[in-house]
Formats: structure tokens, C-alpha cells, sequence
């Protein structure tokens, strides 16, 4: 892992954590496993820019060389909008790492938390600080 | 023409132009305002037609009833590509209309959806309230249309007074809502221009201009009466479609 | 390519963060400023009832106190309205109910069992777009509108597009052969005070995300009192002898928002919710069904009859 990834990382995690508790939302313990985190990397096939949950669809290539579609569930599009989002930024074949929890049914979804960009950028994602 | 047809052609102008005034000032109706001078559109209305089953004139089939249409003109100018999908929509209405799958059905269909709904109304906005699947619409009357790309199903609402017409120009739509049960259709690029004017005690002119480059070659009209329901204890209750639909305990 | 970060690294990375930002004073989006402190349900309660007393609100056109605006829920009721420690899933805070002075709900044995079971069994009714019901959909989202006319008061939250018409001209209920998520409110002017009484609820929404239920004759009354120029003090009396001892009475405090030119925005939710659907339903959950009145009798006797029976057996051991 790269030292920028880290620090991207430590970044977004204390900034989720304050950020928490202005959530006013169902439990994601319904869906995702609280306690665990999990990145993957690969190219944007479809953004669902929808509510109340926006969605990436990303290609991931495995540790056997395979392509794999990875679904990534957002808060809704009005929060992401409200965070500075936009769907310029989410093109089609676009490359980006995404940082969230893993499902609790073992599929290949993740509650996306932070995005990062091909070039650097960072994107959070959640209810915003105001709490939206 | 010979100078007799002019000056009868300039008479009968002048008849028409007398009586069409005399006509619109025994038909204008001064309503009551809120406390900021405009017309008061607040309180429970309802249409009454069957436009919701088909928004042009139809003949009754099994289960649905008979009904003259509320376009203007009777003539919905689709491209001709949009014809056959009109057509394929109807023949898929039972899966593929959104009030089939208990989800929005979008503007203006809410408008003409056989149930009574409710407005309220301030300096800001005015917001109409609904029993399906407790839609909501706030027409803002201040702040412009939001940049896009934004599908919403009620779209974005953004009004002004236009004398005493309430005028709602509505954009950012999705494209999977139609305007009836009968397959009649939008893009995302539906563009609304809607006029509520009230017209008497307990009535209400709806009017609406309908465009969308994507799929009909020009604008058109349609215009229909909301009425007032006059139960003093009338509620806008709820169709929670989605909670009550088949096997309701099984998630969805 | 698929990196799995240990979980302790990540929450330790996370804590060091926060040392870092520790000076740093957070952004608050709502007004601060005001009469009751409003970080503890219970004394915000008893200071707002004070200070009520003597303010003396703005009005609005038609000569009500004028509570419209964009108003920001304080605390974090809808996971749990007792008092409850902060997790990766919740914020945390103080107990919710004001009486009684425990801040535990007075709820009945066989109820207790039956909240426990509620949580694991069925999903919330948030996470597939049901509406909340009264008073859940008073602090379920944390930004409302409230809008109000001579003979309404419209509460509307953003999320899933849910939203409270309050007719204030104290008319009667409507007929009880027809229930409604959101009940039947009738609401009344009392001075300055909005008093709201709501039957009619079908029961099928809880009161937070921990199971806590009613059954369909419950009676809930709420009241709305501006505390001072950006302060909302709302209450709400649960009154369900099926379920819970005595009525017992939650509080919270609204602030006036200070989101410059705040639009609620249109949240679809059932539209395009069905994956999320799909996965509570793999995982076992079910759709909450509600409770009668008479269901909640059918449980409460057969669980006295449990107790009854159980005593009976301890009885024949001891001889």
C-alpha cells in the first residue's frame, strides 16, 4: 500500500468517525459487517445515480486474473450532491479505489465510505457532517 | 377582398373582440388570497375524468371505462419511433407501468390519479401532498432549477405567479414513468410547464404544456378541472401500495 | 485487485486521527445559541417547560406561534430511545424518555421478550422505505421541514420522502375501521403550544431501531412549543396499556437550521431499493407485521399462563 493511500485512509477514517453521529439513517448493521473493512480497486461499468442509495458498479480483476463485477452502495445521490459529488467526476472506465464494509451475506457488495480518485482526489461519502 | 368583406370582417372583429371581453369578464374569477396577495390554491382537490387510464379519448375495454380525453386537440405529436413503444408499452402495462410496481408515477399523472390530494401554500412554496405511495412535490418559488444530470420521478419544481395563475416549470425527471396506464410515455428530457388557476369557489384549471425533444416532434397541451371536496372531515389518507402488495411480509 | 485491511489497524489509524484534530472546534450547522441545553433529554425537557413560560414567539400570519423553517433534530433517538453507548452503528446518547425518571420504558414482561425478538427477526421498516409512524417519524430523519397554515401543520422529512399532515382545527378522529401507518392526527392551539393527539395507527412501524412496539389501539399526544427563537421543545405520550405499565413520555429538543437556501430534494426510496431488498431478505429477515390489541392479549395471557405453569412445576420439584 502506498504511503498517499495510507494516509488517505487514516484521513477518512477520522473524518467518518466524526461524521457518525450525525447519521440519521437505518442500521447498516442490517446489511454490512460492522466490524470488518475491506478496499478494492478497479474501472467503473455503471453509476447508479439514483436514491436513496447510489451505486457503483466496478470491475475488479482477481488474484486469478478474472474479472469480477463489485456493487458499491452509497448514501443517497441528494447527499453525495450536497457533498461536493458529481457524476462527471465517475465516468465509465474510470480506475478508483473504494474503502467501505463488507457485506454480511458474503456477496460482492461494500458500503462505500471514501472513494479515491486516478488522480488523488477523495471523495466521502455517507451523510455529510451536516448530517443530511 | 372587396372593401365591403373588410368592413364586414372588421365588425364582426370588433363583435368578437366585444363579446370574448364580456365573456372573460363574466368568467374571471377573483379568489380569495393568503396574506401575501395571491390567489389561495390550499385545500383537498381532486380530478375527476378517466385520464389516468388513458389521457386521450377512449372507449371503455374490460376494467376500464370510457373516457374523452383531457389532450387538447386529442393528438399526442409522437416521432414515429415513439409510436411503437407507445404500443409495446401497452401491451407490457400490467409489468412495466410504475403504479404497477407501487412507485411513483410522476407528473402530471399524480395530478389525475383518482384520489383527493392536498396543497399547501406560503411565500416560499407552495407543496401538494398525495395518498400514492405518499408522494410529495415541492414547487419552489424562489431559486432556480438545479444544475443537472438529476433524474428525479416528481421532478424538480420551480413556480411563479403569473398574475393570478401559479406556474410550475418542472425538469429532471426519469424516464421510466408514463402519463397513463396506457403506455403513453416520456424521456428524461420531459419538460413541464403547469397552470393552476382558480376559476371558481371549488374549482380549479389545471393546464399543462408537455415537451420533450427526445420523443414527440413539438409541445402540446393538456387541461382539465380539479374539484374541490367538500367533506368537512376529508382527509388525504395513504396507498401504501408497496407494504400491501402481494406476500407483504416476504421483504420488499 | 482486493485489499483486506485488518480491522484494528483501521480503527487505531482512525483514533490517532482524532488526537490530531482535537483542537479543532466542529462545525456546527444548526443554531447553538439558546436557552436549554439540549445534549441531555431530560434536562433539556425541564428547562424548556421553564422557559416556555415566558417566551413570547414570532407569530405568523394567521396569529399562530411561527414554527416554519428547517429545523435539525438533536440526539439520536431513532436507534434507541434509551440511553445507549456509541458503536460503529450508533452515536450514542442519553436516555430519550423524560418520564419516567428512569428513562426505561414501563413495558410489560411478555412485551420485553417480544421487543428482543423483534430485532433480529425483522428488518427496520426505514431500510425498505416504510413510513415511521408516530412519534418515530418526528426523530427518524434529522433534518425536517415544518410548513404551517390557519388549519395545518405539515411536518416533512427528506428521507423516502415521508411527511405528517397535522390538521389544528381540532376535528374529530376519523372512523376506526381505517388505519394508516401514520395514524389519524387532530391537532389544537393551547396558548402557544401545538397539542397533537394521533390514533389510528396500524402499528406496523416501532418507536426506534431496537423493536420497541406499540399495538394498534395506541393513543400518542405530542406537543410543539417554541422555546426560544431557534429552539423547538417536542414531547410525545405513548399511552398503550397492552404493551407497556403506564404512559410514559419522550423529549427532544429541534434547532433552527443554518443550511443557507436548504431545499428538501425529492429521496425516492422503494424505486430503485430493490438489491438492498434482496439482501435483507437472503440474510432472513421479515417484514413486521404489526400488533392488534387483540394479538397483544392473546400474548400477554399466554404468558402469564407460561409464568403461572412454570411456578406450578416448581412446586411438584421441591416436594
Amino acid at each position: 500500500m502506498s504511503i498517499r493511500l495510507t494516509i488517505t485512509t487514516i484521513l477518512t477514517a477520522g473524518l467518518l468517525l466524526t461524521a457518525l453521529p450525525a447519521m440519521a439513517h437505518h442500521s447498516k448493521a442490517l446489511q454490512f459487517d460492522m466490524t470488518g473493512e475491506i478496499s478494492v480497486e478497479g474501472t467503473i461499468v455503471e453509476l447508479e445515480w439514483r436514491n436513496p442509495h447510489a451505486w457503483l458498479n466496478i470491475e475488479v480483476v482477481n488474484e486469478a486474473g478474472e474479472p469480477e463485477l463489485w456493487r458499491i452502495e452509497f448514501s443517497s445521490a441528494n447527499s453525495l450532491i450536497r457533498r461536493g459529488w458529481r457524476p462527471a467526476d465517475l465516468p465509465v472506465g474510470a480506475m478508483l479505489k473504494v474503502h467501505g464494509l463488507p457485506s454480511r451475506d458474503g456477496s460482492r457488495t461494500v458500503d462505500g465510505e471514501e472513494v479515491t480518485l486516478a488522480d488523488g482526489r477523495s471523495l466521502l461519502a455517507g451523510s455529510n457532517v451536516e448530517g443530511y | 377582398m372587396t372593401n365591403m368583406n373588410r368592413i364586414g370582417l372588421g365588425i364582426a372583429t370588433l363583435l368578437i373582440l366585444a363579446l370574448t371581453s364580456l365573456a372573460g369578464i363574466a368568467q374571471e374569477y377573483s379568489p380569495p388570497r393568503t396574506s401575501d396577495g395571491h390567489p389561495d390554491l390550499q385545500g383537498v382537490w381532486q380530478a375527476l375524468n378517466t385520464a389516468v387510464w388513458d389521457i386521450q379519448d377512449h372507449s371503455a375495454s374490460y376494467g376500464v371505462p370510457a373516457g374523452q380525453g383531457i389532450v387538447v386537440g386529442n393528438h399526442i405529436p409522437y416521432q414515429p419511433w415513439a409510436l411503437e413503444q407507445r404500443e409495446e408499452n401497452y401491451n407490457n402495462r400490467l409489468t412495466e407501468d410504475s403504479e404497477a410496481n407501487c412507485k411513483m408515477v410522476g407528473v402530471p399523472r399524480i395530478t389525475y390519479m383518482p384520489y383527493p390530494f392536498q396543497i399547501f401554500q406560503t411565500a416560499d412554496q407552495v407543496v401538494m401532498t398525495y395518498e400514492w405511495v405518499h408522494s410529495i412535490r415541492n414547487i419552489f418559488l424562489k431559486g432556480e432549477h438545479l444544475p443537472g444530470p438529476i433524474e428525479w420521478y416528481m421532478g424538480d419544481s420551480r413556480g411563479h405567479w403569473d398574475g393570478d395563475t401559479l406556474v410550475v416549470d418542472v425538469m429532471h425527471f426519469t424516464g421510466e414513468t408514463w402519463l397513463d396506464r396506457s403506455g403513453n410515455f416520456h424521456s428524461p428530457s420531459l419538460h413541464l410547464v403547469e397552470r393552476y388557476t382558480r376559476t371558481g369557489p371549488d374549482h380549479m384549471l389545471y393546464e399543462v404544456t408537455i415537451d420533450d425533444s427526445e420523443v414527440y416532434t413539438e409541445p402540446w397541451q393538456i387541461s382539465m378541472p380539479l374539484y374541490r371536496r367538500m367533506e368537512s372531515d376529508i382527509r388525504v389518507l395513504e396507498y401504501e401500495c408497496y407494504s400491501l402488495a402481494e406476500a407483504s411480509t416476504q421483504v420488499q | 485487485m482486493q485489499i483486506n485491511v485488518p480491522y484494528i489497524s483501521g480503527r487505531l489509524a482512525a483514533v490517532a486521527y482524532l488526537v490530531l484534530l482535537s483542537n479543532f472546534a466542529l462545525a456546527q450547522y444548526w443554531v447553538t445559541d439558546s436557552t436549554c441545553p439540549d445534549d441531555n433529554h431530560a434536562a433539556f425537557h425541564a428547562c424548556a417547560i421553564e422557559a416556555a413560560k415566558t417566551f413570547e414567539p414570532a407569530l405568523t400570519a394567521d396569529g399562530q406561534p411561527d414554527m416554519s423553517g428547517i429545523w435539525r433534530r438533536r440526539g439520536t433517538a431513532h436507534e434507541n430511545i434509551h440511553a445507549h453507548p456509541p458503536t460503529p452503528d450508533d452515536g450514542g446518547g442519553p436516555s430519550f424518555i423524560v418520564a419516567p425518571a428512569s428513562g426505561i420504558t414501563p413495558i410489560q414482561d411478555w412485551a420485553e421478550a417480544k421487543r428482543r425478538q423483534n430485532r433480529p427477526e425483522y428488518v427496520h421498516q426505514n431500510a425498505i422505505c416504510r413510513l415511521s409512524g408516530v412519534p418515530l417519524t418526528m426523530y427518524m430523519t434529522g433534518t425536517m421541514q415544518f410548513m404551517q397554515n390557519a388549519d395545518h401543520f405539515l411536518v416533512q422529512g427528506e428521507e423516502a420522502h415521508a411527511f405528517r399532515v397535522i390538521p389544528v382545527d381540532d376535528r374529530e378522529h376519523i372512523g376506526e375501521g381505517i388505519s394508516l401507518w401514520n395514524g389519524d392526527s387532530v391537532g389544537r392551539w393551547q396558548g402557544n403550544r401545538l397539542v397533537i393527539d394521533t390514533t389510528n395507527q396500524s402499528a406496523e412501524a416501532w418507536l426506534d431501531q431496537r423493536g420497541r412496539f406499540f399495538t394498534d389501539e395506541a393513543h400518542v399526544e405530542e406537543s410543539f412549543t417554541l422555546v426560544d427563537a431557534n429552539t423547538i421543545h417536542y414531547q410525545a405520550t405513548i399511552t398503550d396499556p397492552n404493551v407497556y405499565t403506564q404512559p410514559f413520555t419522550v423529549a427532544l429538543a429541534y434547532r433552527r437550521s443554518t443550511a443557507e437556501g436548504f431545499e428538501v430534494w425529492e429521496e425516492a426510496c422503494h424505486e430503485n431499493n430493490a438489491v438492498a431488498a434482496e439482501q435483507f431478505e437472503g440474510l432472513g429477515y421479515k417484514v413486521y407485521p404489526g400488533m392488534t390489541g387483540d394479538e397483544s392479549r392473546r400474548l400477554s395471557a399466554a404468558w402469564d399462563l407460561e409464568q403461572a405453569e412454570l411456578e406450578a412445576e416448581l412446586e411438584e420439584a421441591e416436594q
